[in-house]
């Protein structure tokens, strides 16, 4: 049985050997919505050893007491993975979502035990949709009495996201650098090019001018060429 | 903190959740309007008995959406049912003597129980069971006020018939000229069949494929395709000899009028044996008929079988310049199709060219490509494109957009045709001759006719009593107690129809049921479609629709005709147009397992 067509494994027999999460995990991990799921035992191993990681790691886990500065980092990681994770969910793609939270658990094992409140609760939390009974039993472990169904998604600060991840954008006009934007990476040139307008040392370049066109290198460049 | 194990005990785990889950009602949704709401509906499953992986993975993408948009805040509806009814549970019956209900409930039940041991986070107050006559009879209520609007009606028609399974069988229930299930070669019979009025709705249906949010565009075309809107003009040729006889075509090419040269009649069209009659063709068009009777339909709309015909011996005359065209009974045009009759232009139609070269027929050439010169004798194919008109009288040298539109004019003046809009989209036949469906609430009464049953008589309750041998029929005709019954108009003896409706028409509405699961005093509660399918702009659909694609053609068609039907039965809060409008940009797009 290691590698066939999925619907010929009895979800009896995952559950009964492996549980109901791991089966949720395998099915969702294994392929993107639109393929059709392929079985591998592997992976059903996979998707239950990850789930036992994760249950260590929060089990483990004290207090946050002597965790006296979170490192910036770790901080970043954060705030990537739950904007991550919350985006694949709503593109349906469940695959790298949880591939995001394993990348997150490969990094916040490493920290052991020094690990902030905010990480382990926030890798129980963004597991809930997956893997929800293990979700909970966790966060009755992290002494809350609500039920995870019931808690609130975490947020990202996108502040912070920005700010680690800007690009600096030159901004020429008619070849001539007028100014350095530092903007968050990936911008549109629509995007870019608003932001340039809106400086001050480029505004005084293009009054009165007409544009011909824009020259644009997403995140390194924006050039207007103006008569 | 709590000292529980340090080592990962799933079983455990589980078992311990999904009881606090199940006690405390974490998942129960109620209409609260201090709350956005999430919709997000999955295509409940058939009952077959367990759950498989493709169930697994369809409801854990609709579980982890329900959960997380919980979690994002949003008062989320997250229903769960079964789609019952249907023919296994009567194959089941037969194979294994059990009766379909028992079959399917205690199915119900045990797929239930692995639904739960998965963890999904279903409002099971809301579970709804198509089987059971708190869901059918609001069917049954809702056939007769379609019935009541014109919207119902029987008719003979020519069905695909399954002569093992003794059944009638959708078009898409025959797959390479066989029984989708048993594989026996497809009949074609002619039966009293109950039919909803689709058609009265193609337009707007097609309009509203262009509004659909959410679905993937090969839905959208395949819907369209299906409707498959055509404008052109039908046009009348009068039968030679047969004053005042006249045989209409429908063409989306007018602009070839003058190029046909030969009729092409459906082999069952009533003309082909009429005018046949007397002359020494009629043995010829009467076993030709026969012959074609057994051809698959799926098939013959297809092009992948040969093209035949018989002359009838009749000849029609072309409208527009009194040309004496042969009638030809073929295999290739459907009687239920359009008027059941084709005109033959062979310069211009491939299958007509074969035709034409096949019996000798003659071609005219009476479009031609800018700066080119066809020759009838030399031309290998078919030009089938438009081009400019020649041979066509006053028409020649016209565009053929242009032609079409003035030769259409030209007809309508002298009364021998008018534009039209044809639809291939025909009207959903609804009869299934098997025990385990909805019962059609009518009654056939020998006095009065067709006779709806009074509505506080509903439920027309599926008997329980029924000997399932596989042979016969719907077991329901064997069953005096339910068929012999008296006439509601005339209280005279007469018999209850034995029909039970297609098992899409649950599929039509359960999404609106899941609303208002419980009600007991109608189908389902307006305010409370209102709440759960009204987004803040206004607008309704479900948030979330997850289901196989491979369901989605006519699941989609078919709720949209039936929601079109409520609409106009004042079911629906103003502006619900298309409740399965899915507001989020990922909808349907799953791959899953056929059931
Ligand atoms: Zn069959
Ligand atoms: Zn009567």
């Amino acid at each position: 049985m290691s590698k066939s067509k999925g619907n010929v494994v009895d979800p009896d027999y995952l559950i009964e050997k492996y549980g109901a999460d791991t089966a949720r995990v395998f099915s969702l991990f294994a392929a993107p919505p639109e393929k059709d799921l392929d079985w591998s035992d592997q992976g059903v191993e996979g998707g239950y050893r990850f789930l036992g990681r994760v249950y260590r790691l929060v089990h483990n886990w004290t207090s946050d007491d002597d965790v006296k500065e979170a490192k910036k980092d770790l901080v970043l990681l954060r705030n990537k993975t739950i904007k991550k994770v919350t985006d694949d969910l709503e593109r349906f793609h469940f695959n790298t979502a949880i591939s995001s939270i394993m990348e997150y658990l490969n990094v916040l094992q490493k920290e052991t035990p020094k690990i902030p409140r905010a990480d382990i609760e926030s890798l129980v939390l963004l597991l809930a949709p997956f893997a929800p009974h293990i979700a909970e039993e966790l966060w009755q472990h992290l002494g809350h009495q609500e039920l995870i169904a019931h808690a609130t998604w975490p947020t990202f600060d996108a502040a912070i996201l920005n700010a680690v991840d800007s690009v600096k954008m030159v901004v020429q006009v008619n070849g001539v650098v007028r100014a350095t934007l530092e903007v968050a990476p990936g911008l549109s040139q629509e995007e870019v090019s608003m932001a340039a307008r809106r400086d001050e040392k480029v505004q005084k370049y293009l009054q009165d001018k007409n544009l011909v066109k824009v020259v644009f290198v997403p995140n390194r460049l924006i050039n207007f060429v103006v008569s | 903190m709590t000292a529980t194990q340090t080592v990962y005990e799933p079983k455990f785990i589980e078992s311990k959740w999904q009881e606090i889950w199940e006690k405390q009602n974490t998942f129960h949704a109620t209409e609260d309007t201090s709350k956005k709401k999430f919709y997000c509906l999955e295509m409940f499953p058939y009952p077959s008995g367990r759950i498989h992986m493709g169930h697994v993975r369809n409801y854990s993408i609709g579980d982890a959406i329900a959960r997380f948009k919980k979690m994002r805040g949003f008062n989320v509806l997250h229903p769960i049912g079964w789609d019952s009814f249907g023919m296994p549970a009567e194959n089941a019956a037969i194979e294994r003597k059990t009766h379909p209900a028992q079959w399917t409930l205690s199915n119900i039940e045990a797929m239930k129980v692995q639904f739960k041991k998965m963890g999904f986070s279903y409002d099971w107050d809301r579970e709804v069971a198509t089987c059971l006559p708190d869901y059918y009879r609001w069917e049954q209520k809702i056939f007769l006020e379609m019935y009541e609007k014109g919207l119902v009606y029987k008719k003979k028609s020519f069905v695909n018939w399954c002569p093992k399974c003794e059944t009638v069988l959708a078009n898409e229930q025959v797959e390479d000229a066989g029984c989708w299930r048993c594989s026996s070669l497809v009949e074609q019979k002619p039966l009293e069949q109950w039919f909803f009025k689709i058609t009265a709705y193609a337009q707007e249906l097609l309009d509203d494929t262009y509004k659909l949010a959410g679905w993937p565009e090969r839905v959208l075309t395949m819907q369209r395709e299906w409707i498959g809107k055509s404008e052109g003009s039908e046009i009348d040729f009068e039968i030679e000899g047969h004053a005042g006889q006249k045989i209409k075509v429908f063409t989306t090419r007018p602009d070839t009028l003058f190029g046909a040269t030969f009729m092409s009649i459906a082999a069952e069209h009533p003309l082909a044996l009429q005018l046949s009659k007397g002359t020494e063709q009629e043995r010829l068009v009467k076993s030709f008929a026969e012959k074609v009777a057994k051809m698959d339909r799926a098939q013959r709309l297809t092009q992948d079988y040969e093209k035949e015909g018989v002359f009838t011996g009749a000849y029609c005359l072309n409208p527009v310049n009194g040309r004496r065209m042969p009638i030809y009974a073929a295999n290739f045009v459907l009687a239920d199709y359009g008027t059941g009759a084709v005109m033959a232009v062979p310069a211009h139609d491939q299958r007509d060219f074969d035709f034409s070269k096949k019996y000798k027929l003659p071609m005219e050439v009476v479009i031609q490509p800018a700066g080119e010169k066809l020759d009838p004798l030399t031309m290998k194919a078919a030009f089938v494109e438009t081009g400019l008109l020649v041979n066509s009288g006053s028409f020649s040298g016209m565009g053929s957009e242009m032609a079409k539109k003035e030769i259409v004019k030209h007809l309508e003046g002298k009364g021998l045709g008018k534009g039209t809009v044809n639809f291939k989209l025909r009207d959903w036949g609804i009869s299934r001759q098997r025990y385990w469906g909805t019962p059609i609430p009518m009654i056939q009464c020998s006095h009065c006719g067709i006779v709806p049953v009074s509505e506080n008589e509903l439920p027309v309750l599926l008997p329980t009593d029924v000997e399932f041998t596989g042979k016969g029929g719907s077991p329901l005709k064997q069953i005096k107690s339910f068929v012999e019954v008296t006439c509601p108009k005339c209280q005279g003896a007469a018999r209850r129809e034995t029909d039970t409706m297609d098992t899409f028409v649950e599929s039509s509405w359960y999404f609106l049921r899941y609303t208002s699961a419980k009600k007991n005093n109608g189908a389902f509660d307006k305010e409370a479609v209102k709440y759960w399918f009204q987004n803040p702009d206004g607008t309704f659909g479900v948030d979330q629709y997850i289901g196989g694609i491979e369901h989605a053609v006519l699941h989609l068609l078919y709720s949209r005709f039936f929601t079109k039907a409520l609409r106009d039965l004042g079911y629906l809060p103003e502006g619900c147009e298309n409740p399965l409008v899915i507001s989020s940009r990922r909808g349907w797009s799953l791959k899953m397992a056929p059931r």
